[in-house]
């Protein structure tokens, strides 16, 4: 029995022995891999790096509503800076000296004050332009401003101040209800804008009902024509879309009677200087001493060997006169940054100093100049509050002959001032009933100075 | 001094997507700051060279931060990357979802720049600082800094909050840069007598094509400026009115460059002039016509006592 068990036992031994060749192979294959696996774990674990006690930041990063706030915060604001530091006090940064003539021929120049009206279909660019323009913000960011619902009312205060409208696009301004002489009344120009990449058919015919309207009432009124958001459209495009449009409403007006309307038409883009180039021209238009300014500005620039001169208005960067040669972009383009240049270095170092520390004598206006690496020199000189001059010098001959430049500088800044100070002294006399003639012999002698410096 | 030495090899590292290659484009390469994502990921490693003051010339390696990337610079290439190296820029981005894993492979950065160049100096910029809400910068930033340091295995180090849109970004460099300048007291004893030579506010040097702050002098009648950030903000106006003109004279931002710029106003008088090869000085002195005439002269004829007296040529 206990044999019968222990062969059994054998047998089950010898069955488990036969077996187990097999199944040991088996196991010891499984073992080997096994035993791999154990042996280099580490190479495919994850090792997690110590923990640290850092902060989340999360909830500190700036949300799109902080972005928004911001900018509807500096933007708020920015237009109210510019009033409070052009219209009543003299300005922190020193830039720009008073003197009481200033003043007087201010407040002059403030009784009239034309109107810019904006005016076009919905989503043409209205408030873009206004955004860019008069409250300096970044092109890019005009694409988060929310349509315009009422007339937004923004004043330009310079030399001459200005009122621009902008008007909500699906205003019908000639429904009865509205008063349109109290809008079209005070009108200086007129400035209607179109988007080119737009189907335009309905804006101009809306723009020809409005020139029609106005024109019996209000035949004076300059229409600017801007035709927007060029800049995606290449140069062929560009004139095609200009001939249309031009083709069009010269078609429709004069089919309805009215020949040489007071048209213009401006290619524009907020993403480069065009609009503030079509702006220029606007107000240009607007000024009554505009003639006197470019010809006084032909004489500086023949006497002093000047490539170009502008007269900018420095806060806005809208050029107020130039010299009658052809413009050039490229200096145009310098011109205007070099303003910014020099606003923002004023900006650093024009604080009140305390140690009053002088090292000698100094005229009033601030000046500048920069000699660029191809030789050119831009020469900056400031007029009065609100105008500063901004020439470019190409000629090496003239460059060498600044304090000529200067004194002429200087002789154009008294004619400039001349120039505004008739205008204030004309109101006088046409209170009086006389009129009109007043401007011509303040010019005179000054011109004649300037004629005097040329000859020299 | 043979040329090898003067060439100060410059790390930069960091994280994928932290912005290394971003700010080298818009310090060394003239971009501006939207131009950036025009930029690729960087591959490997990018050499590019900047010379500063004639006599020091950074030889960047900008270190792409790809994982792969940053484990083959410590592994593989090791001994080539951490060897020789002055200084290592290591960038942080503060908006960084792994911040621990972030300060691990610093702290393995670190671990390889102390075995093969000691004697380095580390600079940490905590990037991308402008997604962070105002008030609270400067707490996280201080937060970040404690950690950071306490990685740094004792090594020299330094650490700037920046961002490529506003003029940290200038800050970071030109602080970098300052550090790296060799004759530097000799420099700065110069530009303290010339300063006081001209009874001027303020002197600074900006390098040419970058231009960062190489170092300025104060003097008394200066010290009430209250704007600390000024270097920053004039080499930002600076720099774009650069393209600007490179933009309308045709030629690029590299070769653009000013010869002379001269501000008067009531309140202060300022040049900037070219100074060395490499130089500008900007000199801020107080009103007065004539003054101002001879101190520009006076600066154009400075040029060669300054290169005898400080042996910095060109």
């Amino acid at each position: 029995m206990e044999h019968k068990d222990a062969d059994a036992a054998s047998t089950a031994g010898d069955s488990c022995t036969t077996d187990s060749l097999e199944e040991r192979l088996k196991v010891a294959s499984l073992n080997a891999e096994r035993n791999r696996d154990t042996q280099f774990p580490a190479v495919f674990d994850y090792v997690e790096p110590p923990k640290t006690n850092a902060a989340d930041i999360r909830p500190y990063l700036k949300t799109p509503e902080d972005e928004e706030r911001a900018l509807t915060a500096d933007y708020s604001n920015r237009p109210s800076l510019s009033q409070s530091s052009s219209s009543h006090a003299p300005p922190t940064s020193g830039f720009f000296e008073h003197s009481p003539s200033d003043a007087m021929m201010d407040r002059k120049l403030r009784q009239n004050k034309p109107r810019l009206l904006l005016m076009g279909q919905r989503r043409s660019g209205k408030s873009s332009i206004t955004s860019v323009v008069f409250h300096k913000m970044p092109p890019q960011e005009t694409l988060f401003l929310e349509s315009t619902t009422q007339i937004q009312k923004d004043s330009m205060r310079s030399f001459m101040d200005f009122q621009v409208w902008d008007f909500p696009g699906q205003l019908d301004y000639f429904d009865p209800t509205f008063d349109t002489t109290e809008i079209f009344s005070e009108i200086g120009a007129l400035v209607w804008v179109i988007d080119a990449q737009d189907d335009y058919s309905d804006s101009l015919n809306r723009l020809t009902t409005t020139i029609l309207n106005l024109q019996t009432t209000f035949p004076h009124i300059n229409v600017e024509v801007f035709i927007h958001k060029i800049d995606s459209l290449n140069e062929e495009f560009r004139s095609d879309i200009y001939q249309d449009i031009v083709q069009r409403v010269g078609d429709e007006l004069s089919d309805a009677g009215y020949i040489n309307p007071n048209v213009s038409y401006h290619l524009t883009s907020i993403y480069d200087y065009s609009i503030f180039e079509a702006f220029s021209k606007v107000i240009q238009k607007l000024i009554p001493q505009l003639d006197t300014l470019e010809n006084l500005l032909n004489i500086l620039v023949n006497s002093c060997g000047m490539a170009k001169a502008y007269l900018f208005d420095i806060w806005s960067k809208i050029y107020v006169a130039s010299d009658t040669r052809p413009i050039d972009m490229e200096v145009y383009e310098m011109c205007s940054d070099y303003i910014d240049v020099i606003v923002d270095i004023t900006d650093i170092y024009g604080y009140d100093r305390t140690h009053g520390k002088v090292l000698g004598e100094q005229m009033q206006e601030a000046e500048s100049s920069v000699t660029i690496h191809d030789g050119t020199m831009i020469y900056l000189k400031e007029m009065n509050q609100y105008l500063c001059l901004v020439t470019v010098i190409k000629n090496d001959e003239a460059k060498d002959k600044k304090g000529l430049i200067d004194y002429n500088c200087h002789i154009f800044q008294d004619a400039l001032n001349a120039v505004f100070a008739r205008a204030w002294e004309k109101d006088k006399p046409s209170e009086d009933g006389e009129e009109e003639e007043g401007q011509k012999p303040g010019k005179t002698p000054a011109q004649g100075q300037l004629e005097a410096q040329l000859e020299n | 001094m043979d040329t090898r030495k003067r060439k100060k090899k410059v790390l930069l590292m960091g994280k994928s997507g932290s912005g290394k290659s971003s700010m080298r484009s818009i310090i060394f390469s003239n971009y501006v700051a939207k131009d950036v994502r025009r930029l690729g990921a960087t591959i490997d490693v990018e050499h590019s060279h900047a010379k500063f003051m004639g006599n020091l010339t950074l030889n960047l390696w900008d270190c792409g931060g790809q994982d792969a990337f940053m484990d083959s610079y410590l592994n593989a290439q090791r001994e080539n990357v951490f060897s020789d190296a002055q200084v290592l820029i290591y960038v942080f981005d503060i908006e960084s979802r792994s911040v621990d894993q972030d300060l691990e492979t610093y702290s393995q950065v670190i671990k390889a720049l102390k075995e093969y160049s000691p004697t380095a100096h580390v600079f940490c910029l905590i990037h991308k600082m402008d997604l962070v809400q105002t008030e609270h910068r400067e707490r996280i930033y201080e937060e970040r800094c404690k950690l950071i340091a306490a990685r740094s295995e004792g090594l020299s180090l330094e650490t700037f909050a920046s961002s490529i849109w506003d003029q940290t970004l200038y800050k970071a460099w030109a602080g970098i840069v300052h550090k790296m300048i060799p004759n530097l007291v000799v420099i700065e004893r110069f530009l303290q007598a010339f300063a006081k030579q001209l009874s001027a506010e303020e002197i600074v040097l900006f390098e040419r094509s970058t231009f960062l702050t190489v170092t300025n002098v104060v003097t008394e009648y200066g010290e009430d400026n209250p704007h600390p950030d000024r270097h920053e903000r004039i080499s930002n106006i600076f720099k774009t009115y650069k393209h600007t003109v490179a933009r309308n004279t045709r030629t690029t931002a590299a070769s653009a460059g000013f010869i002379l710029f001269k501000v008067q106003t009531q309140r202060f008088n300022c040049f900037l002039a070219r100074f060395t090869d490499n130089t500008y000085i900007y000199v801020v002195i107080p009103p007065g016509e004539a003054a101002f005439n001879c101190a520009v002269l006076n600066t154009l004829m400075a040029r060669d006592a300054f290169a005898k007296k400080t042996g910095v040529e060109g």
